[in-house]
C-alpha cells in the first residue's frame, strides 16, 4: 500500500468559532486599503494567493468572505482562465490553468476589469481589417456571406 | 533574413506566430507568480515585452549530452515553454539551427557584430582545457577559443546545466580532458548559473524571461537564481514529516519504501541540494525524484559527482574511506604508551634502588 | 573541497587518526605504569578483594548518603546531562547512520523532535554546570583550562548541532560542516583533557576498591 500525502497527519489550525483568523485580516485590509486606492487614484493593484501561507482552511475562508458578484468570465486561452468577481466590486478572483487544467497562477486583482479581458486596440484594428477583407471577398464573389 | 526577424517586436512576432496577446498576458502572469515576483509583474512584463525588441540569444554547446536542450524543447507543454523563443532571437544553436557548417558559424559572428555588447550567451556543457583545448572544437576552433570570443561582447552569460555551471560529468574525477565550468574562464560579465541535470524546464525558461525583462535576478553564492534555488529539496520534501518523526526507508523494498518514508537513510541528498523539484516538479507537474522513490542526487549542486562518496550514502556517514589509518594510530598509541610506561618503571625502579642504596650506606655509616 | 566535504572527509580522518592514538596511548601508558607492591595478603583473598573494587565501581558512583545535600545538585546534574548527551549521541537518526558508515553496526533510533527537546535541556543543563563551576568557590578554584576547554567542545558540538536541525543561522550544509568540525575538534581534544575520564573513571574506581578491599576497607 502506497502512502498518499493526505495519509500524513496535518492537524489544520481552525479558530473553530467562525471568526476571521489573523493572517485573513492582514489580507483583507490589505485588500480593503487596494480597492480605497483604486476608487481614489485608479490604482490597479494585486496579490498572488499562492505566495501566501495560507493554510486550506484560511484559503476556504478567504472564499467564503469575498463571495460572489455578478460577473464571471472563462477564456479559452492555452487552457481554462476564469476570472470571477467577488462579492466586492473592483476585487477579481483570477485563475489560470494549462491545458491538463493544472493551476499556473492564482491571484486577486483589484481593478475594474483585469487586463487579460480588455481587448486592446491592436487587436481591434487588426480584426476590423480582417473583417473587411472577408467582407470584400464575399462581395466580390456576390455571396453572402 | 535574420536581421528583419531580429527587428521585430516581441508582439509582432506572437501575432505573425497565431499566439494571441491573451495567451502572452497568462504566461507572463503565470512566470511572475512562479519567480515569485510582485503580483501584477506578469502584466507589467507582457506590456513592456510586447513593445520591445527580441534580445539576441547565442546558444553554445560544448562538453555535453544536449540533456538539457531536451528538457527545455521536449517538454510537455511546450506552447508554454516554447513560448521563450517568441521572446527571444536565436541565432545561433547548432543543435537546433537549420543551417550547418560554414552558414552556422557565419550567422554566429553575424550576431555577434550586430549586438555587439547587448546579446546574451547561453552556454550549455563544460568546457575542456587539457591538451590545449582540443577535445572539443567546432569549425576549426576549440570550445574555449569560441567560448572567450562569444563572451567578449556579450551583456551577459546564462549557463544551463551543471556541466557549463559546475563542470559535471566531465569535470567530474579523473577529468581526462580537463573539463572546467564557465565561471573558470569568463569572470569579467554577470553569471547565472541554471545548474542541474537537466534543469527544470520552467526554471530555464522563466531565469530568461525574467533576465529579458527585468534584468539579473537575485543570486546565491553559487550565481543561482534564488526564486528557485533558495530552498532545499528537504525544505519542501513532502516525505518531510517521516523525517522528523524518524521513519526511515531502510531498503528499497522495505515496509518503510513502499510507504512512502523518508530516503535520508539510503542516501537522499536532499538537506544539500538547492532546486526547485519538490514544489515545480517534472514532467508538468507529476512528480520528482524523492516521489519516484529515488533519493535525490543533489545535482545541482557543484562537483556532485564526487563529493558525498556515494549517491546511496547517507549525507551523516563520514568520508574517510577506511578505518585502518586510525586502527594503525591505535596500534602506534599503544606501542608510545607501552614505551612510556616502560621508561616509567626504569625510573621508578632506578629511584628506588638509589633510595635504598642510600639506606645501606648510612647504615654502614 | 567544500566544508561539509572536508569536515566529513580529511578533518575527520585526522581527529580519528589522533583520537585513537591518543587514547591508546594514554589508556596503555597508564595500565602498564609501576604499581606500589602490597606485601600483606588481602584479608579476604584476591577473589573477593576483585569483587568488592567491581562493586566500588558501582557504589562510589552514587552520592554519599551522608553528603548528600552538599553534593546532590552537582551529582543530578552531572547525571541528567550525561544520560541527555548519550541519548542524543546513540539515538539520533543521523548519527546511527554516521555509526554505521564507520563500524557498520546500527540500532533503532527515536524521532527527530523527541532528540532534539532532549538536545536542547542537555544544552540548558550544560549551562547550568557552568554556571554552578563558577559560582562554586571551592570549584572554581579547582577548575582550569581543562575544565572550562572540555566543557567548551562539548557544548559546541550541541550548539552547532540545534543550529543544524533547526537550520538556524546559514545554510544547512554549512552548519553541518561546523557541527561535524566541531565534533573533530572535541575527538582531537579527547585523550588529551579531561574528557578521557570516559576511559579512565571506571578502571580508577575498580582499581581503587580493590586495592582498599585488599586491607578490609568497607566498600
Amino acid at each position: 500500500m502506497s502512502a498518499r500525502l493526505s495519509d500524513i497527519p496535518v492537524k489544520i489550525e481552525n479558530s473553530g468559532n467562525g471568526t476571521v483568523g489573523g493572517g485573513l485580516i492582514a489580507i483583507l485590509r490589505e485588500i480593503s486599503e487596494m480597492l480605497e486606492r483604486l476608487s481614489r487614484y485608479d490604482d490597479t493593484a494585486a496579490i498572488d494567493l499562492r505566495t501566501l501561507p495560507f493554510s486550506p482552511a484560511d484559503y476556504q475562508r478567504l472564499r467564503e468572505f469575498l463571495g460572489s458578484g455578478e460577473v464571471e468570465i472563462t477564456l479559452k486561452v492555452d487552457g481554462t482562465s476564469r476570472v470571477r468577481e467577488t462579492g466586492y466590486a473592483g476585487v477579481w478572483w483570477v485563475e489560470h490553468r494549462n491545458p491538463d487544467n493544472e493551476l499556473l497562477a492564482e491571484l486577486l486583482e483589484i481593478t475594474n476589469i483585469p487586463e487579460i479581458i480588455v481587448t486592446s486596440s491592436d487587436e481591434i484594428t487588426r480584426s476590423a481589417s480582417q473583417l473587411r477583407e472577408r467582407l470584400a471577398l464575399h462581395s466580390a464573389g456576390g455571396n453572402t456571406p | 533574413m535574420t536581421t528583419a526577424i531580429r527587428e521585430q517586436t516581441v508582439g509582432e512576432v506572437l501575432s505573425a506566430n497565431g499566439v494571441s496577446r491573451r495567451t502572452f498576458i497568462k504566461f507572463c502572469v503565470s512566470t511572475a507568480s512562479f519567480l515569485a515576483l510582485a503580483p501584477g509583474m506578469g502584466q507589467v512584463i507582457a506590456k513592456q515585452l510586447l513593445k520591445t525588441k527580441r534580445p539576441s540569444v547565442i546558444y553554445l554547446s560544448f562538453q555535453e549530452c544536449t540533456g538539457c536542450l531536451e528538457s527545455l524543447t521536449r517538454s510537455y507543454t511546450p506552447s508554454v515553454e516554447n513560448m521563450i523563443f517568441n521572446m527571444i532571437s536565436l541565432d545561433y544553436d547548432d543543435t537546433l539551427m537549420a543551417a550547418a557548417g560554414k552558414q552556422s558559424e557565419e550567422a554566429r559572428d553575424a550576431a555577434i557584430k550586430e549586438n555587439y555588447g547587448k546579446y546574451l550567451v547561453v552556454v550549455d556543457g563544460a568546457v575542456p582545457l587539457g591538451n590545449g583545448g582540443v577535445y572539443n572544437t567546432q569549425g576549426g576552433k576549440s570550445a574555449v577559443q569560441i567560448l572567450r570570443d562569444t563572451a567578449k561582447g556579450a551583456a551577459a552569460i546564462v549557463c544551463v546545466g551543471t556541466c557549463s555551471s559546475y563542470g559535471g560529468l566531465p569535470y567530474a574525477n579523473p577529468n581526462p580532458t580537463g573539463a572546467v565550468p564557465v565561471s573558470d574562464i569568463i569572470t569579467d560579465k554577470p553569471l547565472i548559473n541554471v545548474p542541474g541535470c537537466p534543469p527544470i524546464p520552467a526554471v530555464i525558461t522563466s531565469t530568461l524571461v525574467q533576465y529579458v525583462t527585468l534584468g539579473v535576478p537575485a543570486l546565491d553564492a553559487h550565481h543561482r537564481p534564488l526564486a528557485f534555488y533558495g530552498n532545499t529539496i528537504h525544505d519542501r520534501c513532502y516525505r518531510r514529516p517521516y523525517f522528523d518523526v524518524g521513519k526511515f526507508a531502510k531498503t528499497f523494498d522495505d515496509e518503510g519504501a513502499r510507504n512512502g518514508w523518508c530516503l535520508y537513510e539510503l542516501g537522499c541528498k536532499g538537506p544539500t541540494t538547492y532546486n526547485a523539484c519538490a514544489t515545480v516538479k517534472w514532467n508538468e507537474g507529476t512528480s520528482f525524484p524523492i516521489e519516484s522513490g529515488h533519493p535525490c542526487l543533489g545535482c545541482s549542486e557543484p562537483s556532485f559527482w564526487d563529493r558525498n562518496g556515494s549517491f546511496y550514502a547517507p549525507l551523516a556517514a563520514g568520508l574517510i574511506g577506511s578505518l585502518a589509518p586510525a586502527g594503525e594510530a591505535a596500534g602506534v598509541g599503544a606501542a608510545v604508551g607501552i614505551g612510556a610506561a616502560a621508561l616509567s618503571r626504569l625510573r621508578s625502579r632506578a629511584r628506588t634502588q638509589s633510595r635504598a642504596a642510600e639506606k645501606t650506606a648510612s647504615k654502614e655509616d | 573541497m567544500e566544508l561539509l566535504e572536508f569536515a566529513r572527509g580529511p578533518a575527520l580522518k585526522v581527529a580519528l587518526v589522533v583520537f585513537c592514538f591518543g587514547v591508546l596511548w594514554r589508556l596503555v601508558g597508564t595500565v602498564l605504569l609501576r604499581y606500589h607492591r602490597h606485601l600483606s595478603e588481602p584479608r579476604d583473598g584476591y577473589f573477593k578483594a576483585f569483587m568488592l573494587g567491581l562493586l566500588v565501581g558501582g557504589s562510589r558512583s552514587w552520592p554519599h548518603k551522608q553528603y548528600i545535600k552538599r553534593t546532590g545538585y552537582g551529582e543530578a546534574l552531572g547525571y541528567a546531562y550525561h544520560i541527555g548527551l548519550f541519548i542524543v549521541i546513540l539515538f539520533f537518526a543521523p548519527h546511527v547512520l554516521f555509526i554505521k558508515s564507520l563500524f557498520g553496526v546500527s540500532w533503532p533510533t527515536l524521532p527527530s523532535g523527541i532528540v532534539t527537546i532532549i538536545a536542547v535541556l542537555t544544552f540548558t543543563l550544560l549551562l547550568a554546570v557552568l554556571f554552578r563551576r563558577l559560582a562554586h568557590r571551592v570549584l572554581r578554584r579547582l577548575s582550569n583550562f581543562d575544565d572550562y576547554f572540555s566543557w567548551f567542545v562539548t557544548t559546541l558540538v550541541i550548539v552547532t548541532g540545534l543550529m543544524a536541525t533547526a537550520h538556524f543561522g546559514a545554510r544547512y550544509e554549512t552548519l553541518l560542516a561546523w557541527h561535524i568540525l566541531s565534533f573533530d575538534l572535541l575527538l582531537i581534544w579527547y585523550p588529551f583533557g579531561k574528557l578521557m575520564h570516559a576511559f579512565y573513571i571506571f578502571p580508577s574506581r575498580i582499581i581503587n576498591g580493590y586495592f582498599l578491599a585488599r586491607k578490609g576497607a568497607p566498600s
